[in-house]
């Protein structure tokens, strides 16, 4: 075997093993109540998420993600791009949005739970809250750090305002852009679990809150499968995005950088 | 290039001879004044138009807070929730930088955890929120150990980056004269990595204060964010929630404003970074 094939292997294999050591040494351990065997795990998981807790718990739970972060990519980069292009803005500005972006969103849960509500506004809206931010921020610096040369070149070739936009410089921002974006999707998830966890009546985070009232430890770890599960099919989605997204700068560079 | 950007600064400035815009663009401090007025009009506005007691006026926030800072109960939630977050940073970074370190030096053990680090790194910590609080109750520990696994990948990543992009050339200089392991590491590979380390310390630092609050917020042990609950709950006194949700942000930017300080005294060593640095001097110069 080469030496790249025997990494790959291993790249594989070694989850596999660990999953298996988990499997066996969990039913060889005495029963624990907080620590329940895989094989029950996998049994409740079965059970719980295959598939009638895909459309229970899952998908509300999907929809608050993917409609906040839509809203704080969309405006963030709109806001961005305008706070960029104008520097006396951006530096005057800078300060407060850095502070937004710095406050732990999740104290402001409470806060938010009293003035929108329960419902799937809150949820859209503190997933806002988390996400815009840093988004704003990556988008403005980029803009206003664009490269003079480019903008010159633009400048004199007189490309209208709407191609420069979409030719010159969203696609010379994107490589900081998508940080921004992915530190916001990072965020997103964490505060949409919290806002189930503290007041909801489906989702995940209510789900697992629910398996806690119930002392269903079973439960509640089948759950923590389902969000690793899809925790890491969205940071997989994102990171496919990105190759797509930023293959040119990775040809123009030679490897990511980011 | 140089050349066009100051004659057209020069034009400018020559053109509009305004003395308020040159001090305007001279004076940081008064642009820093003005901004403070136009965020406190804004708020007062929002109040106002929101009319909900729980985002109180600016008079009515100041009147709370004057009175909450003189209360035990403010300070003490301030220090639960700073220890809180500290210790299980300290523990945090104690493992996993050493722990990134060695996974980075390593081809083998690399490429062995490269799928398990990715897949629990991308599930957020706080869902483990219900099972801990079952195990160890609305306490301490409860908040420690959520900051601490929060606060762990971050770190382990970072680390194991800093180690895996230490400069070829110097790696196989070091090689060459034969250095012995302990200089390499003290002299080559923990200064290369400072850097990534820093960076590693600012996310987990951020990341550990939102999951902090986030375990005050949903299973109240003491801290700022059990404060807040209470407070929003109970609703008798909702100006002085907002008191210490404002307290919360205002450590988060400080916090953040820290880290950031020691990852750009880390940078020092970085030449990507010197370089980088070197080449915006320049650019500044030009415009």
């Amino acid at each position: 075997m080469t030496r790249r094939s025997v990494l790959r292997t291993l790249e594989f294999g070694v989850p596999v093993l660990v999953v298996a050591l988990w499997w066996f040494i969990s039913e060889a351990m005495p029963p624990s109540f907080y620590f329940p065997p895989l094989r029950d795990i996998w049994a409740a998981f079965q059970a719980t998420w295959i598939f009638d807790g895909i459309g229970r718990d899952v998908v509300p739970t999907l929809t608050g993600i993917v409609l906040g972060y839509a809203v704080s990519v969309i405006g963030g980069i709109a806001i961005g791009v305008v706070l960029g292009s104008v520097p006396a803005l951006h530096d005057f500005l800078h300060p407060v949005i850095d502070f937004f972006r710095s406050l732990p969103s999740s104290a402001a849960v409470p806060i938010f739970i009293l003035l929108v509500g329960v419902g799937m506004e809150m949820k859209v809206a503190v997933v806002t809250l988390a996400a815009l931010w840093t988004v704003i921020l990556n988008t403005s610096e980029a803009v206003a750090g664009a490269d003079p040369v480019v903008t010159d070149t633009s400048r004199s070739y007189r490309l209208g305002r709407l191609d420069k936009l979409l030719f010159v410089t969203l696609p010379a921002a994107s490589p900081q852009i998508v940080v921004g974006m992915r530190v916001a999707l990072n965020q997103s998830i964490i505060l949409i679990i919290v806002a189930e966890i503290m007041v909801s009546t489906q989702g995940i985070g209510f789900f697992l809150k629910n398996a806690q009232w119930h002392f269903d430890l079973t439960g509640m770890w089948s759950g923590l499968v389902m969000v690793g599960i899809i925790g890491f099919a969205l940071s997989r989605l994102f990171l496919f995005f990105e190759r797509r997204v930023l293959a040119w700068h990775r040809g123009l560079h030679g490897k990511a950088e980011l | 290039m140089a050349g066009t950007a100051v004659v057209s600064t020069v034009t400018r400035e020559t053109a509009t001879p305004e003395p308020a815009a040159s001090l305007w663009s001279s004076s940081r401090a008064l642009r820093r004044v003005t901004l403070l007025i136009v965020c406190l009009a804004g708020w007062q506005a929002i109040a106002l138009a929101l009319d909900n007691p729980v985002v109180p006026t600016v008079p009515d926030f100041f009147a709370a807070a004057a009175h909450d800072v003189t209360t035990a109960v403010y300070w003490s939630s301030l220090g639960n929730t700073v220890a809180g977050w500290a210790i299980g940073l300290g523990i945090a970074a104690l493992i996993a930088v050493p722990l990134g370190m060695i996974i980075g030096l390593s081809t083998v053990l690399d490429h062995s955890t490269r799928i398990i680090v990715g897949f629990l790194q991308a599930t957020p910590s706080v869902v483990l929120l219900p099972l801990v609080v079952l195990v160890y109750g609305t306490t301490i520990q409860m908040k420690i150990i959520l900051v601490a696994i929060a606060a762990f990948w971050p770190l382990l990543i970072q680390s194991t980056y800093g180690i895996r992009e230490v400069d070829r050339v110097a790696k196989e200089t070091a090689r060459s004269y034969r250095l012995r392991r302990r200089d390499r590491v003290l002299f080559l590979y923990l200064p290369s990595a400072a850097a990534f380390v820093a960076t590693g310390l600012r996310l987990a630092a951020s990341i550990g204060l939102a999951v902090n609050i986030a375990a005050e917020v949903l299973a109240s042990p003491p801290g700022l964010g059990q404060q807040i609950l209470l407070r929003t709950s109970n609703a008798d006194d909702p100006a002085s929630a907002f008191v210490y949700f404002v307290t919360a942000a205002v450590l988060g930017v400080l916090i953040a404003g820290l880290f950031r300080g020691i990852e750009q005294a880390a940078l020092f060593w970085n030449p990507a970074h010197r370089k980088a640095v070197r080449k915006a001097r320049l650019k500044g110069r030009a415009s």
